[in-house]
């Protein structure tokens, strides 16, 4: 017997999935080359010496304007975020001493009693 | 022959009736806001940097007795556990009677710059587990990691065997880095200078992280493109569509010593599958690890192909061990039709037989 002749619309869908497939195969054949591998690495290396070079611009720039730089500021948020790690364990510590004084029965929240259907075969 | 005349003028009006469609929904599509997405009820119970812990109300007059965490990968959001109502796997966990948490990663600041593997492995997940043990009451909890978030609650069981871990179920999870393919080709040591990148920027931008994933499959955007416009009368595929087409977009910047210490530890010297990997003064080997342990893995996943994935089993000392091989790609094995069929009912019955 004869295969359904395809419609339009499956057809389109094959074609984008077949152009899909053979674009990434040659494209991941040249770029899994040490050629591509090395010219993307010096044009990332490029971007963070460009990137350094304006950073320590800017930072001499914001020094000789007597303002604060970006390292500054995040100086500081490290030492806020500092107090807020040691916060949070004291929370956490304190909580665990008041959950100790709380038994499991008196939280909300549904019983923890549900068991498996026999039916669950898995694979 | 009137039959075929019949076919084929059939055809024809249906091809009239999806064009149309088409322009009038194509205009929809660009206007419309981004999709609605992690839609099911939750209590945020960290929030803390970088980390967000969540807990779901529970849908179900009993749960079972050991919960469940669900540890997101570090590059992306995890409304990828609850894309939309019917598919979401936190939904439907819910559904079938676990207490679900989930571990989620808002972009780490300047200032969390220094965070490590360990900060993830031996301060975040610890963390997480000792808070739900103290709202629920209950010690043992049952972890299920996606991608790098199943490698960061792998390293996290290895180097504590006597956690309150019960079972770890690792999703497309790259164990043996040696198998990463172009990202391994792409960062070879002789021509990537990691140290350069990461004292550069201190948070690795999230476009690097969207490059390395997209580099991979060049053509895969604008098939997509092309895809989304043939399926433009199809409201359930825009639907889902739109919804993977936020979550890929909102790709996650990362930590630079993160990045770092990825990038040396596990790409270039492979330490989790060789058993010498140590984070935060702790020994991190696979063969500490004594629990249950599923892992399932995408048949065409090129992020973690099989190779990076499959050592798990053979490295754990766990008898109580089972890989399975999903159809689909990394992201279709947790969200959408795919995952719905294939991946879920895998999980939840093979967690239920675990959790009383």
């Amino acid at each position: 017997m004869a295969d359904k002749p395809k419609t339009p619309d499956e057809s389109f869908r094959e074609m984008v999935t077949d152009w899909e497939r053979n674009f990434d195969k040659f494209a991941n054949q040249f770029m899994g080359t040490e050629t591509f591998t090395r010219g993307m690495n010096q044009v990332q290396d490029t971007q963070m010496v460009m990137r350094k070079m304006f950073q320590d611009f800017m930072a001499k720039q914001l020094e000789g304007a007597n303002m604060p730089s970006r390292e500054d500021v995040v100086n500081l948020a490290e030492t806020v975020h500092g107090l807020d790690r040691r916060l949070a364990r004291i929370e956490d510590l304190l909580a665990q001493v008041l959950s100790n004084a709380t038994p499991a029965r008196d939280r909300p929240g549904p019983p923890r009693t549900k068991k498996p259907s026999t039916s669950t075969g898995g694979v | 022959m009137a039959d075929f005349d019949a076919s084929i003028a059939a055809q024809v009006n249906k091809m009239m009736e999806r064009t149309i469609s088409r322009s009038i929904k194509g205009l929809d599509y660009i206007r419309a806001p981004a999709a609605a997405v992690g839609l099911t009820p939750k209590n945020t119970v960290i929030q803390r940097g970088t980390l967000r812990l969540y807990h779901y109300q529970p849908q179900s007059p009993e749960v079972y007795r050991v919960l469940v965490l669900l540890v997101m990968a570090t590059t992306n959001k995890a409304y990828i556990f609850d894309l939309a109502p019917g598919q979401s796997l936190v939904e439907f966990l819910l559904k079938k009677g676990f207490d679900v948490f989930v571990l989620d990663w808002e972009a780490p600041q300047l200032h969390e710059r220094n965070l490590d593997l360990a900060s993830y492995t031996q301060d975040f997940i610890p963390s997480c587990l000792r808070t739900i043990a103290r709202i629920t009451g209950e010690g043992d909890a049952s972890i299920i990691g996606y991608c790098m978030g199943g490698v960061l609650s792998a390293i996290y069981a290895a180097s504590n065997p006597d956690g309150p871990l019960k079972n770890l179920v690792c999703l497309t999870t790259p164990i043996d880095w040696e198998g990463m393919g172009l990202i391994r080709t792409w960062q070879d040591p002789r021509y990537f200078d990691v140290d350069r990148l990461v004292d550069s920027v201190g948070i690795v931008p999230a476009d690097f992280v969207i490059q390395s994933f997209e580099m991979q499959r060049p053509a895969q955007r604008v098939a997509g493109q092309l895809r989304i416009w043939e399926q433009m009368w199809n409201d359930e595929f825009v639907k889902s569509f739109r919804a993977f087409e936020r979550w890929s977009n909102e790709t996650l910047p990362l930590a630079g010593e993160y990045v770092r210490q990825i990038t040396k530890e596990l790409l270039w010297e492979n330490n989790l599958v060789n058993g010498t990997l140590v984070v935060g003064g702790k020994a991190a080997p696979l063969s500490n690890i004594r629990i249950p342990v599923l892992s399932i893995y995408a048949e065409h996943d090129h992020l973690a192909p099989q190779a990076t994935v499959k050592p798990l089993m053979e490295k754990i000392s766990s008898t109580d061990k089972k890989e399975v091989m999903v159809k689909g790609g990394h992201v279709s094995t947790i969200a959408g039709p795919n995952a719905v069929r294939r991946m879920w009912p895998v999980v939840e019955s093979w967690l239920a037989e675990r959790s009383v």
